[in-house]
């Protein structure tokens, strides 16, 4: 089920009407199935998945808080967890990768071609159960007594799909579900989802097929073509996934469940270690907490330093898709993140020249990197950028649109418009409530126009 | 003990919201009564924008046993007696205007008024392409023995014929099978209508055109359209494709020439243009169709196929573009001369004007008493 479907918005209005008719303990579980409801829309076998995952994450969570249980064992639990866990996402999303990789090194197939469906979310469902057990073994929260708490920290509808990755510790606590009816909060939160619907269904979608021409063809496209290509795709990555974020955050808080911030105006950082301070936060404080840390962080030297955060975005590369433009896309963040930190460029600027010119030169390199993001894959990548710096010809008529696009985005986070909206909502009830009658049926007229499109970070 | 499910407040809660929703869905009611009431007044044309198998725009679909839409037609023809018939795709059958309004209808209706008993026959069906045409020619309307043999053109019937290429059988006529009457399709009907969901639904169509969200691109796997026959440019799409479709167009239209000629006729050629090209207003381009990205004259290339096949030709681009001036000095009207939000498919107005282009040409022929 899309959030940018008319299944999804009727969908929402009955289950969060219906939540609050219940009592806390019938919320949970009503809750539990709203959220399965929601997933069976798109596949009821991959579902099971989530089953095993809830009850694997239970147990293994239970064993290593049993106060019987050995150090050893704790640990031996711990490995076994990580092992499945990550064993599976492989199946599932890396095979594939890793044996045509090895065809064409070896020149033979390791293993037979998989042809396996992608269950969706399942990128995030790991990350949030990894940080459930690694946060239970390190004594950060404790192991849930109820299989309902951690079946819901899995599968809880709003941040299924794409996020954000919310630690056990701030959402677990939330499934008591015993808010009451607030309108300020209820308020908010329909502030909120019209904001995310107005960025994915009138901003990202509308550039979308600007950025998909340009990219499924770059050969026919000329340089300038491709720069505004790339800009496009710029402007729809991010509308995409932080309209998605704004819907999911919004729809958790009309049943009382606050998601943290996954978007801070990251258009507008002054470095790229900025940028990740900002953009997708859930994902970057889930590398730092559970890989970059680990890793040994920034403790063993400036060496170290850089080979850890090589490595953290090497692998968030990869996570983000099995191909090895993922990888080159993550190998050249940890490599931008490291040449800043060796720099000292990474530090916050100190007038508003300096701001302006690094503000310029970190949203070049975002969006040179979102080259090997878009890409289908690293030689389309490579034509794409050879193109562009070779001011190739292309045949195809250039759209400047996208200019327009992302200069409205920049006016728009630097004026803090969305703040001020969601005051506004929030201290004029009578009119929010009409916008969201007329936005709810111009999004039916247009969903009914157009099919509705995917959001792009369903697919990691 | 009993378990409670409902919390304390829920019936207090269920009832306010009932009350709430009323209260608000009346508003809601009332705010469309009066939309619809004033676009009845001010904008009937939103009124029955319905094209189905029943109604288009309003208008039955009559189509007689042979298959041809409009009157029965005898097969054979009496003394004196002018048969015109007309062929195409969706354009030439009539979608959103009346039977009587077609171009093949008004062709008649202009040769009766210069004093020829002239009769028609509409043997056109939407989604045609030119191999359907020719067989269905061949097997049916050939032994009409008509006297004016007329392919009307539109860019989506170059398209068709492009994309339906490999196709061995001919689409069944839809309208001679007994239609499923149903509760259901008649409210759905009642609905349709109304002036204010067309009026939602077209003008929100036309927001997403404006901002982009809906564009004028080609499916690379499935290159239907108006603008591939305009010599479309996108970068995904292969780049000799409009020049292969117009390569196949011609290759189709010399076997329905061929297959005019052994009845002793000779088949003329119109062409249709869409509304972006024959018109450069605002409104004329709706659907926002970057014209910098069209690289060929359809008109022009047709002209050169049908010189080459050695057909009569009329492009009916300047006569649309003149009716509309003619119908602005004589009658004081905007003729948009396409029907609402369409690029393609010609209104009464337009079909008028392909008539009289027409006329221009075939009564200068000798099968014209």
């Amino acid at each position: 089920m899309l959030f940018n479907s008319t299944l999804f918005l009727g969908f929402l209005v009955v289950v969060v009407y219906v939540y609050y008719l219940l009592t806390p303990h019938y919320r949970r579980w009503f809750l539990l199935l709203a959220s399965y409801s929601f997933y069976w829309a798109w596949s009821v076998p991959y579902s099971i998945l989530m089953v095993c995952y809830t009850m694997l994450a239970y147990k293994t969570a239970r064993i290593i808080d049993s106060s019987t249980t050995k150090p050893k064992n704790r640990t031996t639990a711990l490995i076994t967890f990580l092992v499945v866990v990550i064993s599976t996402l492989f199946v599932f999303k890396y095979a594939n990768f890793f044996l045509d990789s090895g065809y064409s090194l070896l020149g033979f197939r390791l293993w037979p071609q998989l042809n396996l469906l992608l269950p969706l979310g399942i990128s995030f469902y790991t990350f949030s159960t990894i940080s459930y057990i690694v946060d239970v073994y390190k004594g950060v929260t404790k192991a849930k007594e109820s299989i309902l708490d951690v079946g819901l920290y899995v599968i809880f509808f709003p941040s299924l799909l794409a996020g954000p990755i919310v630690r056990a510790e701030v959402l677990m606590p939330q499934f008591a579900c015993n808010a009451s009816v607030d309108w300020m909060v209820i308020r908010s939160g329909i502030a909120q989802i019209v904001w995310g619907m107005l960025k994915k269904v009138y901003v990202a979608d509308s550039i979308a097929p600007i950025a998909n021409e340009v990219f499924a063809s770059p050969e026919n496209v000329s340089g300038l073509g491709l720069v505004l290509g790339t800009v496009a795709y710029a402007v729809q990555v991010y509308c995409d996934f932080s309209g998605y974020s704004d819907i999911a955050i919004g729809s958790a808080r009309l049943l009382g469940i606050e998601l943290p911030k996954n978007f801070e105006k990251p258009y507008l950082s002054y470095s790229i270690t900025d940028f990740w301070r900002r953009w997708h936060i859930s994902l970057s404080n889930w590398l730092r907490d559970y890989l970059y840390i680990p890793l040994g962080g920034n403790r063993g030297g400036n060496l170290r330093t850089y080979a850890n955060l090589m490595i953290t975005m090497l692998l968030g590369g990869l996570w983000h898709g099995a191909g090895w433009n993922w990888v080159v896309w993550g190998g050249l963040q940890g490599a931008m993140l490291s040449i800043e930190r060796a720099t000292k460029l990474s530090s916050k600027p100190t007038s508003k020249i300096n701001y302006l010119i690094r503000w310029l030169i970190t949203l070049c390199l975002i969006c040179t990197s979102w080259i090997f993001f878009r890409a289908s894959n690293l030689n389309s990548a490579i034509v794409v950028l050879q193109r562009i710096f070779t001011f190739a010809d292309g045949r195809i008529p250039i759209d400047y649109r996208p200019l327009f696009y992302m200069a409205t985005i920049l006016l728009v986070e630097w004026s803090d418009l969305k703040q001020k909206w969601m005051n506004w909502a929030g201290n004029h009830p009578n009119l929010l409530k009409w916008i969201t009658y007329v936005m709810a049926i111009a999004l039916i007229f247009t969903f009914a126009g157009a099919s509705s499109s995917n959001f792009l970070y369903f697919q990691f | 003990m009993m378990i409670q499910i409902f919390n304390d407040k829920a019936v207090t809660n269920l009832k306010a919201t009932v009350r709430y929703i009323a209260v608000d869905l009346s508003k809601v009611l009332l705010a469309f009564v009066l939309l619809e009431a004033l676009l009845q007044f001010i904008a009937p044309e939103y009124t029955n924008n319905n094209f189905d198998q029943e109604f288009t725009g309003g208008h039955p679909i009559a189509v007689s046993s042979p298959g041809n839409r409009g009157p029965v037609v005898p097969i054979e023809k009496a003394p004196g007696e002018l048969r015109i018939l007309g062929m195409g795709d969706s354009t030439t059958f009539g979608t959103g205007i009346a039977a009587e309004d077609t171009w093949p209808a008004q062709l008649a209706t202009v040769f009766q008024k210069n004093g020829t008993k002239a009769t028609y026959i509409n043997g056109a069906l939407e989604g045609y392409s030119l191999k359907e045409i020719n067989s269905v020619y061949r097997n049916l309307w050939s032994q009409y023995k008509s006297d004016f043999v007329v392919l009307a053109v539109d860019n989506n019937l170059v398209s068709m014929t492009w994309f339906r290429r490999n196709d061995k059988s001919v689409t069944e006529n839809p309208y001679l099978k007994p239609i499923a009457k149903s509760k259901l399709a008649d409210v759905k009907n009642q609905f349709k209508i109304l002036s204010t969901p067309s009026w939602l639904k077209i003008n929100s169509q036309k927001a997403l055109y404006f901002v982009g969200l809906a564009n004028n691109n080609l499916k690379p796997d499935v290159p239907l359209g108006a603008t591939l026959a305009l010599g479309w440019q996108q970068a995904d799409l292969p780049p000799d494709v409009a020049e292969r479709a117009w390569k196949q167009f011609e290759n189709d239209l010399s076997v329905l020439r061929d297959s005019v000629a052994a009845d002793g006729h000779s088949l003329a050629v119109v062409y249709l243009p869409p509304r972006f090209m024959a018109f450069d207003g605002f409104s004329d381009n709706e659907q926002q169709v970057p014209r910098g990205r069209l690289t060929m004259d359809a008109g022009k290339r047709l002209g050169e196929i049908s010189k080459s096949l050695g057909l009569s030709y009329v492009d009916a681009t300047e006569g649309v573009r003149r009716g509309r001036s003619q119908i602005a000095q004589k009658e004081g009207r905007f003729a948009p001369m396409y029907i609402k939000f369409d690029t393609v498919h010609l209104d009464k107005d337009g079909h008028k004007a392909v008539a009289e282009d027409l006329f221009g040409v075939l009564s200068k022929s000798k099968q014209v008493p």
